[in-house]
């Protein structure tokens, strides 16, 4: 059961005075008499509760694809009936009526077949298919082991340098702008502007406030929990712009973030700057598309409770999915974006996201991705970062700490194309510890051991990973893109790898690409001479 | 403008030789204002930030007339320069960055030459030389933090005109230049993107004079 109440504070007023006025009798006629609220109506889910369980499954037995799931793309013009034909091929013979369609790909399911390369190996046979691949889960970076609580710090206290934003925790938490030397870049374009978009492909932002009642497992019993969403003050819903949910409620419902990663990454991108509150983001006058397409552990338990399924799932159960990711790629390059950041990664390499990629950059989007933070592990290539170094106007960035070295975590490869701050707590210091710190969900209120989470809470918070380097791109895409309306995503890569300060060996390498952005120059632009 | 230089070659030749001349002249010296329409060498350079590769010049100058002969010297000086956008070239491509730039640039000719006269246009002067060329050039950029420059570089030019008295004391001729000032550009900026390095070019001049 899923039942919702976002309403303005109005209307909450007027559920108190309602049984007031009927002891009272009629009101006077000069007063506005508060009317009885609609019931409220439930936002359908678009996270069914089998795919829920896919994703229980997937985390349990350590599987970076959701289990029965293919995406599928027809050739053109092949007919419904030569798409069943093709469907046929699986032991389960889905309905061609059961597809889900993402654009021009759609998701096939056979349950019977958990092995998704098995079924992509026997679509991708037929004639009537283009391609098939499994359903991979993308990670937002950092993981949760990456976070850093929100600690306090003396802010508002410490001097501020000259020509520093005014946000009181600027000077004492965001090392990583003093080391882009954003306040010389933004005396040459201040913020970007309103009309400048840049889409976050995330877990989403919560875009407008009230509260969501959704029945969850609590231990012993399912329970109705009153969750509360507020809207990032610091990056407030005028700053937002054709929000969409692609993983979990159905379009039309609203975009919620129940993890922090995206409104986090969002903050450095355009947090409001120079307000005198919190902290800064580098094109703080751009408007920001949430685009959730990542499901966590919130998503999952609430889904899972529509069907009664009982139990917790894993702490680290969720992800995003290829499928959505692509489809909201295509979304926002059709609505408006000039610049995009994912800062999710998956092991497996997709047709389906390489397509979506490079169809945004035609129609002029400017993409930034983060490496992954895997360098300690298995540094494996991170999907779609990989796509960065095939695709001009797609950037696959990595992630320095306050000293200009590698962060520790931040993968290597050769599709690594430039550096930025990501944070590394390990060459940490100060107030920031060496995190990139933005106002997002105070992250205690979200850990899948609350009963009642709660997302209403923002505080500023301190994060590592390359996710928190791409949006250092993009917010820099953001304002070359102000500087110069005209100019094309691979224009933009271009400037930004050319005024890129070099770092590590000389010239392009694995670690950092082609260096550390340096907004200032990029933005300045050459003379004549010099 | 090998054209143009052979022209005046072809002229000398069937001009009155000056030995032939058989005159004594005293040195004259001679003030004018001159006019000038300069297509830079960098032109790629130019367009890419100022939108232009031609520029009008305005400027003045000395002649000392029959020092010898009918060889004369020549201090000249010449001032351009335009506006516009600070741009990056990606790709041989343009993109303007919209942070506005300001270059000036001041020739200083020192040179000498030859003048004669054709029997068939003795009312006609023409003249031919080669000199000197101290070129500075400027610019100064919105929000530059050091990367405002300037310099002087040195180079060559090769002129001839003709002149021909309008009025009393008043001379009015027609010029063309060419400029060589290398390797003042190109070593980094628009100009490296577009490999060029020389900040000469074609000149035509109109010139108003007085004689003495």
């Amino acid at each position: 059961m899923v039942a919702a109440v976002f309403a303005g504070a109005s209307v909450v007023t007027g559920l108190g005075a309602e049984p007031q006025r009927a002891r009272q009798g009629a009101p006077p006629r000069d007063v506005a008499v508060p009317r009885r609220p609609a019931a409220p109506v439930a936002p359908k889910l678009r996270l069914t509760a089998e795919r829920a369980q896919a994703f229980v499954d997937a985390a349990m037995r350590r599987l970076d694809y959701l289990p029965g799931e293919v995406i599928v793309k027809f050739r053109p013009f092949v007919s419904a009936s030569r798409q069943q034909r093709a469907l046929n091929a699986l032991r389960g013979r889905p309905d061609v009526r059961d597809l889900e369609w993402h654009g021009s790909i759609a998701v096939a399911r056979d349950r019977t077949q958990p092995n998704a390369h098995i079924l992509a190996q026997q679509l991708s046979e037929q004639p009537e298919v283009a391609y098939a691949e499994p359903n991979y889960i993308g990670r937002v970076e950092p993981r949760s082991a990456d976070r850093l609580l929100p600690i306090e710090g003396a802010s508002g206290s410490l001097p501020r340098p000259a020509g520093a934003p005014n946000d009181v925790d600027y000077a004492a938490y965001q090392w990583n702008f003093s080391l882009l030397n954003m306040p010389a870049a933004w005396d040459i374009q201040p913020g970007a502007r309103p009309d400048i978009i840049v889409a976050v492909v995330d877990t989403g932002i919560t875009a407008a406030a009230g509260s969501q009642t959704f029945r969850i497992w609590t231990g012993s019993g399912f329970e109705d929990v009153s969750m509360s969403f507020t809207v990032n003050g610091d990056l407030p819903a005028s700053r937002l712009v054709a929000a969409r949910d692609f993983s979990f409620l159905d379009p039309g419902g609203p975009v919620l973030d129940m993890d922090g990663h995206g409104t986090h990454v969002s903050g450095t991108i355009g947090e409001s700057t120079n307000n005198t509150a919190l902290l800064a983001g580098m094109a703080y006058n751009a408007r920001i598309m949430p685009i959730k397409v990542c499901n966590g552990y919130w998503e999952i338990m609430i889904a899972r409770a529509q069907s009664g399924i009982t139990g917790f799932a894993p702490g680290n159960v969720g992800g995003c999915l290829y499928s959505d990711m692509a489809e909201g790629i295509y979304y926002a390059a059709n609505n408006g974006a000039k610049v995009m950041n994912i800062s999710i990664g998956g092991p497996g390499s997709s047709t389906a996201l390489r397509d979506a990629l490079s169809y945004a950059v035609s129609q002029g989007v400017f993409v930034s991705i983060s490496m992954g933070n895997d360098y300690l592990t298995t540094n494996e290539v991170s999907y779609p970062a990989r796509y960065g170094q095939d695709i001009e106007g797609v950037m696959a960035v990595g992630a320095v700490g306050k000293t200009l070295s590698r962060a520790y975590y931040s993968s290597t490869g050769p599709h690594c194309e430039i550096a930025a701050p990501g944070g590394d707590g390990l060459v940490g210091g100060g107030a920031d510890a060496g995190f990139v710190w933005q106002s997002t969900l105070f992250t205690p209120d979200q850990f899948p051991s609350m009963i009642r989470p709660r997302f209403d809470r923002y505080q500023k918070v301190g994060y590592q990973g390359t996710s928190m380097a791409a949006p250092h791109v993009a917010g820099l895409a953001a304002l070359l893109a102000a500087q110069s309306p005209s100019i094309s995503a691979a224009n933009i890569e271009r400037i930004i790898r050319a005024t890129a300060q070099d770092l590590g060996a000389p010239g392009k390498d694995d670690s950092f690409g082609h260096g550390l952005i340096q907004p200032r120059t990029a933005l300045f632009g050459h003379g004549i001479r010099r | 403008m090998r054209r143009l230089i052979g022209g005046f070659v072809l002229a000398g030749c069937v001009a009155a030789p000056a030995w032939a001349q058989d005159r004594v002249e005293t040195p004259v010296f001679r003030a004018y204002v001159q006019f000038d329409r300069v297509g830079m060498s960098a032109s790629q350079s130019f367009e890419a930030v100022l939108g232009k590769s031609s520029f009008m010049a305005v400027g003045g100058g000395i002649d000392v007339i029959d020092v010898w002969r009918r060889v004369f010297a020549r201090v000249a000086l010449s001032r351009m320069g335009g506006d516009g956008f600070r741009a990056f070239v990606a790709n041989g491509e343009v993109v303007s960055l919209n942070v506005p730039i300001e270059v000036r640039m001041t020739a200083i000719e020192v040179a000498g030459g030859w003048r004669f006269v054709l029997r068939t246009l003795p009312k006609y002067t023409f003249y031919g030389g080669a000199g000197l060329l101290r070129f500075g050039y400027s610019e100064k950029s919105e929000f530059a933090a050091g990367e405002d420059n300037s310099g002087g570089f040195l180079g060559q030019v090769i002129f001839g005109g003709v002149e021909v008295p309008v009025w009393k004391r008043v001379v009015a001729g027609v010029e063309a230049q060419y400029r060589s000032v290398p390797n003042a550009i190109g070593d980094e900026a628009v100009s490296a993107a577009f490999q060029e390095t020389n900040l000469g070019g074609a000149v035509l001049r109109v010139v108003i004079g007085i004689r003495k």
